[in-house]
């Protein structure tokens, strides 16, 4: 495990390469995520505004 | 040839749909193939004989380049078919194209410092492959801080996809800059069958190549879907999508 964990002794440029890969990796899946949900949520809310105005009475 | 499915394309609900449909078909290969991908790469994989284990950064190295490469060219070409036929639908694919490719352009130059200094002695040197990749970041960069710039959406959507069309320049330009100019940074390791690795090195980068690319596609499609509910904010099918 610790020859796996010394990389030859190029673990200073070996697993901080991989760790900035995954961190990128993983803010893009969040990010996408919560803009995906924000965008459905600023929907909703627009519609239920309509309907909410459609009902008032004139 | 039949088009339809490409005039289809240009219709933002069975664009949302259709987005929605592929993400999983997208996310769960990719999450595998990356997954096989590192076990091949980190441990399968036998150091090689002159670069020992620093070599293992190109498992993330290489397809971050491709991504950033693939991303740009979205970007252009959908950018492009905006400002030929006005599809709204193209500019919303180009968009939402813009962060993935620019957060893999900078993961490429970051990893490619980390493997540079071992082996170069340098983090960064002005070489060709490495300016030309700086250079595509700062197009990202500078597409998205052009969008960020017009309130009104159509004209950002304009002024932007000129940009992304004029950048398309630089895609070949980092692509082919080993090959064009006297350059540190080494040749392709794959190319056109012809391998400069053995076998069991060059299936965990097949492997990792086929895996980020598909993970873009189903972040692509997320984004896109977002994209396209903020644009047809007033339209009637967003009210059913939602549900309210």
């Amino acid at each position: 495990m610790m020859n796996f964990l010394w990389m030859g002794g190029y673990y200073p440029f070996v697993w901080p390469a991989y760790a900035v890969t995954f961190i990128v990796i993983g803010l893009n899946i969040y990010w996408a995520k919560r803009l995906l949900a924000r965008a459905r949520q600023a929907a909703r809310r627009r519609v239920e505004v309509q309907i909410d105005m459609q009902e008032e009475p004139a | 040839m039949n088009w339809t499915w490409f005039h289809r394309l240009a219709s933002p609900p069975y664009l949302y749909r259709t987005a929605g449909r592929l993400t999983p078909w997208f996310a769960w290969p990719a999450a595998i193939l990356i997954f096989a991908g590192l076990i091949g790469g980190l441990w399968l994989a036998p150091p090689d004989y002159q670069q020992g284990d620093a070599y293992r950064i190109m498992y993330v190295h290489v397809p971050s380049a491709w991504l950033s490469l693939m991303m740009y060219g979205i970007m252009g070409i959908a950018g492009g078919i905006g400002l030929i036929w006005r599809m709204k639908a193209a500019h919303a694919v180009a968009a939402s194209a813009a962060p993935i490719g620019a957060s893999f352009a900078l993961v490429t130059l970051v990893t490619g410092s980390l493997w540079g200094k071992p082996m170069w002695g340098t983090y960064w040197a002005w070489d060709p492959r490495l300016t030309s990749e700086l250079f595509l970041f700062l197009l990202y960069l500078g597409y998205m801080g052009l969008r960020s710039a017009f309130e009104e959406l159509q004209r950002a959507d304009r002024a932007s996809a000129v940009l992304a069309v004029v950048g398309l320049v630089d895609v070949p330009i980092v692509h082919y800059s080993v090959v064009w100019w006297n350059s540190l940074h080494q040749g392709a390791l794959v190319f056109l069958g012809r391998r400069a690795m053995p076998f069991s090195m060059t299936v965990p980068l097949m492997l990792m190549f086929v895996g980020f690319t598909l993970f873009s596609l189903s972040v692509l499609a997320m984004r896109l879907r977002a994209e396209v509910l903020n644009r047809e904010r007033s339209a009637r099918w967003v009210r059913e999508e939602v549900g309210a």
